[in-house]
């Protein structure tokens, strides 16, 4: 049997900002019948356009099918959805759909269930963060049970790639009128290659395999994810045999399962980026400041403590190797001339200039420790911050109302691997995640979402990106990366977004 | 001079009351005796064992943490962060109290009902939960936590010295005091209060012990003081994730808190023994 | 007899009611202070300032308080507490599904204290007068210095690291199944009748168990061994003997029913304390119990399953304070009278 050679993984990895998948052109050799997996949160709730969050979306994904997929380096593929065509003024998206597809009760999946998901449910005022990408959705015209037509209020030219994204799954419009939006959380039918069997919330989930389903039939036969959100406890479950795959262990819990003789365990760069967010106004106004911050950082150290100096450090709000980024461009460590900066304020090491910075702790590995890392740095420049911690769930509140602290520690998830789901979202003041907002930025970004040629688009992105770097709009840190741990039997290779599906699993 | 010696031959007493004072002595001196400031961070030189342990350096006798801080600093400036709340909070629960049980005590009816409901209603709440409760509506940060502690723990004062009022105002020098024509304060004061000491005092020394823990639990679940002052909880907590890797990390600040807790109860049994003259008339000093 | 019992124990738990009002009252209060808005925190992060302010006049948010509270009131009476903010369920329901694994930690926890500390005060009463007394009293010392929390954790340092013999997380191995019909993981195992589910319940519980109740057993021991010291001072004692009976005969026949009544408050007066003790030892031991989801709740200012586990912690400590009144009112003839 074959394990993952990791050097050559890690190769095609930096060099395309991704990273193996088996897809269902490669046959699968020998079914399975259970793979357990010890997995970090509960998804909380079975409507799985609910939800943004990227934890649950491996789950969702085995029950419901999504309109479009993407492949290893993020392009986009049929799925539901076989063709699709973005007219030229971006204001709609004709797309075409399989007529094989059931849902698990039987039912045939059509463009009305389409039409239901994308449009109707936020006019009825399901509180879905689906209406985050599709809000802008005007109306679904249904000509036919397999072809639909997408109208937007505004022009919208990253649509499909947004149909492949987060939340975004075809449900069924007569079992949602059925059960109500009660019972799409807690009782979930969908058209994907699995049924739920069993779920106790925070304790286990079980899938088993639908023998009707359209695509690709996965090898194995039950899924069963273990919920066990402490790390330390599901390196515990890994070990003792009780799962065969682990996720998010600590890269020292990586670095030894690698040596050991039954275990291995791979460190995958995924397309999620980890930064500080910087406000435009407060002390963050004045732009020697924000300058002196972003070079006081030295991220390759950071990288070394926190990630065993398997993660990327990247100068720009983007993943390495994806459209959008700057060539030939970087931004250096140079804690001398943070100083500079600050004296040319007025501020020094004895007399430091003081902000706040939040940080989360938990969320993801590592993030309390660098968030206070960082915070000694900027102390050895001379700005002293101080530290809060809070949830992702408060940041969002906190940047609503204009309370959130002059910088913060935040990670960002792209799946689309577009720049518009990073910096165009990152930047754009109309949207919920934007904290540095002034009207340069507004002007720059805004022409960018109804930009209906792509390559024009994407310079766009780049001069931007070179902008906000000059700026110091944002620190960028690291590319974030996903770590796994699995008994040596199976093989297993993830998804650059970060999902695993059962399709990645095959056995050896 | 008598009562001095007596005080020696306990030896609750005098263990209990040295390794406290140690602990006091490590919070007062702690610039000079740390090695490192508790916040140096090194980030090449994360999660170092004990010296004993191999890979383990003299420059970090304790080893260091996830960030690369001293553990031997961090936890002599923690025990600086336990005892200035533990000192802040015992008195101001002390003072709390103590008035309140010496008003209920002492003019008893309706103050008394008053006092005592009030007591009921705060006992109504398991302590930890109250403590985090009063912490989520004050926010965090060193003097919340020390006015957290002090609003939870002044019912344990009030209750317990209440009823001792309660005996010392039946005697006899007290109504003679009020027949001459003292007036109440003077009376509270001059008479019964010194009765009252002894136990207040011994409370006083379990009170530390208990505001350590409290300290403890509420840096470690990340609603005490503020993450830059160092402090045991949160040295457990950081230590917590990565304890398979450095368990000393763990069983150090752990230790920490056994010994201070220990040595103040130990040093309040101590006291109680020795104050209280029941217990030295059965001869158990 | 029983009617007799009834009633006491009857007027007694209507005495907490007026109360506990007065602590939904507080607790409620004490929650609004906080710079959070329930409204903002329940919609999703593209919700627009007209939904917010939607969502506010909907949850009542811009009534005076005391509407807001009686508001809050009629609705948990009719058995509606709210909606979580973060997992946006009801809340009624999130707590009841945990609630049953909490009342069996803390209700285990409670017999091996209760177990562990009367066998302790009894043995220290035997050898008292020897040094092995002195020995007891010191470790009980050393033991009360070691809050539930400190123990938690001192377990999982030595089970989890050390010596791996207890497992240090959740209720079950992953990978069995138990259909919950009680929701007590210990009886539906049981009932299961598969003896390896049964030793996973056990094992998992016991680290939880032991850290809590090995936490409370010191104080019953100290409680007992001074309460059997003063019953024996009385005067029957000498007259059993000088009739003859034995030591044993004494202590378990005449001497233990007169002294556990201390004992027997202790254990109500300080249970609200052992099921507090849940959350901290449930976060520590990852147990989904309402101590786990109280901490979550904490930490994401989660104010409506915060106030629904606060005011249960409290609820049942008044519950068991007003149980221990009553039981000492029963065992104590010399109170009847009054």
């Amino acid at each position: 049997m074959k394990d993952i050679d990791r050097r050559l993984f890690m190769k095609l990895a930096g060099a395309a900002g991704c990273a193996l998948v088996l897809r269902p052109d490669l046959s699968f050799a020998g079914e399975i019948d259970n793979i357990s997996i010890a997995w970090m949160t509960d998804p909380v709730t079975w409507d799985p356009n609910q939800r943004l969050s990227p934890d649950p979306q491996s789950i969702l994904k085995t029950v419901f099918d999504q309109p479009l997929d993407q492949t290893p380096d993020l392009t986009l593929v049929p799925s539901v959805v076989t063709e699709w065509k973005l007219a030229d003024d971006g204001l709609s998206l004709h797309v075409k759909l399989r007529d094989d597809v059931k849902f698990s009760d039987g039912t045939r999946l059509t463009a009305e269930d389409f039409a239901y998901t994308y449009h109707q449910r936020f006019v009825k005022g399901d509180q879905v963060d689906l209406v985050v990408g599709f809000g802008v959705v005007s109306d679904i015209e249904v000509i036919s049970p397999t072809e639909a037509v997408m109208r937007f209020s505004k022009p919208f030219p990253t649509a499909a790639q947004w149909l492949a994204f987060s939340a975004s799954y075809i449900v069924s419009k007569a079992y949602a009128e059925k059960v109500g939006i009660q019972g799409m959380q807690t009782n979930p039918m969908g058209s994907g290659p699995y049924m739920l069997k069993e779920y106790k919330r925070d304790s286990r989930i079980v899938l088993t395999r639908r023998d009707d389903y359209w695509g690709e039939k996965p090898s194995i036969k039950q899924l069963t994810f273990e919920i066990i959100p402490d790390p330390t406890a599901r390196l515990a479950a890994l070990e003792s045999g009780t799962v065969d795959i682990a996720m998010e262990l600590s890269i020292r819990d990586v670095k030894r399962l690698q040596k050991s003789g039954n275990f291995n365990a791979i460190a995958n760069p995924i397309a999620r980026i980890i930064y500080v967010t910087i406000r435009a106004d407060g002390t963050f106004a004045d732009r020697n400041i924000r300058l002196a911050a972003a070079h006081a950082v030295d991220k390759k150290l950071l990288s070394k403590a926190f990630f065993g100096g398997e993660a990327a450090t990247i100068d720009f709000p983007t993943v390495p190797g994806m459209p959008g980024s700057p060539k030939n461009s970087s931004f250096a460590y140079d804690p001398a001339k943070s100083k500079e900066l600050l004296a040319a304020s007025g501020y020094s090491t004895d007399k430091p200039v003081t902000l706040s910075m939040a940080t989360t702790n938990g969320q993801f590995p590592g993030d309390y420790d660098m968030a206070r890392a960082i915070v000694t740095m900027w102390e050895k420049v001379g700005i002293k911050a101080n530290l809060t911690v809070i949830t992702e769930a408060q940041w969002y509140e906190l940047n609503a109302s204009g309370k959130l602290p002059d910088a913060s520690l935040f990670v960002w998830e792209n799946g689309t691997g577009d720049p518009e789901l990073f910096t165009g979202h990152m930047f754009n003041e109309e949207m919920p995640f934007a904290t540095y907002r002034t009207p340069e930025v507004t002007a720059r970004v805004k022409p960018l979402f109804s930009e209906p040629n792509y390559e024009k688009r994407i310079k766009g992105y780049e001069e931007l990106n070179a902008y906000l770097i000059d700026e110091g709009a944002i620190i960028p840190l690291v590319q974030a990366i996903q770590t796994i741990g699995y008994r040596k039997g199976p093989t297993l290779t993830p998804w650059a977004n970060g999902g695993i599906g059962p399709f990645a699993i095959k056995s050896a | 001079m008598m009562r001095i010696w007596s005080w020696l031959s306990d030896p609750g007493l005098v263990i209990g009351g040295a390794i406290a004072g140690l602990v006091l002595a490590c919070a007062v001196c702690a610039p000079w005796l740390a090695p490192y400031h508790p916040n140096d961070q090194d980030l090449l030189y994360i999660l170092a064992p004990p010296v004993w342990a191999p890979d383990g350096a003299a420059e970090h006798l304790l080893g260091t943490d996830s960030l690369g801080r001293d553990t031997l600093s961090r936890l002599i400036f923690g025990a600086r962060t336990a005892m200035e709340v533990a000192v802040a909070a015992s008195f101001g629960a002390m003072a709390l109290g103590a008035v309140l049980a010496h008003l209920a005590g002492y003019f008893g009816g309706r103050v008394d009902w008053l006092i005592s409901r009030l007591v009921e209603i705060w006992l109504s709440f398991p302590p930890v939960v109250l403590s985090m409760l009063l912490i989520i509506g004050l926010g965090v940060g060193t003097d919340k936590v020390i006015l957290a502690i002090v609003l939870v723990d002044w019912t344990r004062f009030c209750r317990v010295l209440r009823s001792e009022v309660q005996v010392v105002r039946g005697q006899d020098y007290v109504s003679f005091a009020r027949l001459v024509g003292f007036a109440h304060m003077r009376v509270i004061v001059r008479e019964i209060f010194p009765a009252t000491l002894p136990m207040l005092i011994t409370l006083f020394s379990l009170q530390m012990g208990i505001s350590v823990v409290v300290e403890a639990i509420l840096s470690f679940v990340a609603m005490g003081v503020p993450a830059d002052v160092p402090a045991w909880g949160q040295m457990i907590a950081d230590a917590r994730i990565n304890m398979f890797d450095a368990p000393w990390g763990l069983a150090l600040p752990i230790l920490a808190i056994f010994v201070t807790v220990l040595s103040f109860n130990l040093f309040g049994d101590g006291l109680r023994r020795v104050l209280d003259p029941r217990h030295r008339a059965n001869g158990h000093v | 007899m029983i009617k007799a019992l009834l009633r006491i124990v009857a007027r007694r738990l209507f005495a907490i009611v007026p109360v506990f009002a007065v602590v939904t009252v507080l607790v409620f209060a004490a929650l609004r202070i906080l710079p959070v808005d329930p409204a903002q925190m329940s919609l999703p992060p593209s919700a627009t300032i007209e939904q917010v302010e939607a969502k506010r006049e909907e949850m009542g948010l811009n009534k005076p308080i005391w509407q807001q509270y009686a508001l809050w009131a009629r609705r948990a009476v009719a058995g509606d507490l709210g909606e979580s903010a973060q997992y946006r369920m009801p809340t009624a329901k999130g707590v009841l599904e945990r609630l049953p694994a909490t009342i069996e930690l803390a209700m285990c926890a409670l017999v091996f204290a209760v177990v562990v500390g009367v066998a302790g005060g009894i043995l220290l009463f035997t050898v008292r007068g020897t040094a092995l007394e002195s020995l007891g009293m010191a470790l009980t010392s050393v033991v009360m210095a070691l809050p539930d929390f400190l123990l938690a954790l001192l377990f999982i340092l030595v089970f989890g690291v050390m010596l791996p013999l207890f497992p240090v997380n959740g209720r079950l191995d992953p990978g069995l199944e138990v259909p919950s019909h009680t929701g007590f993981l210990l009886l539906d195992s049981l009932l299961t009748g598969d003896v390896s589910i049964v030793a996973s319940a056990i094992s998992h519980i016991a680290l939880p168990v032991m850290a809590l109740g090995l936490a409370f057993s010191p104080t019953i021991v100290r409680v007992l061994h001074s309460s059997l010291i003063n019953t024996y001072q009385q005067s029957y004692i000498r007259q059993a003997r000088l009739r003859g009976l034995s030591d044993r005969e004494i202590l378990f026949g005449q001497a233990l029913k007169n002294a556990i009544l201390p004992v027997v408050i202790l254990v109500g007066t300080q249970f609200g304390g052992l099921f507090g003790g849940t959350l901290l030892v449930e976060m520590i031991f990852s147990f989904p119990g309402l101590g786990n989801l109280m901490v979550k709740a904490m930490q994401t200012a989660d104010l409506s399953v915060i106030m629904a586990i606060a005011l249960i912690y409290c609820a049942v400590t008044l519950l068991f304070n007003s149980l221990a009144d009553a039981a000492a009112y029963l065992l104590n003839p010399k109170l009847r009278t009054a």
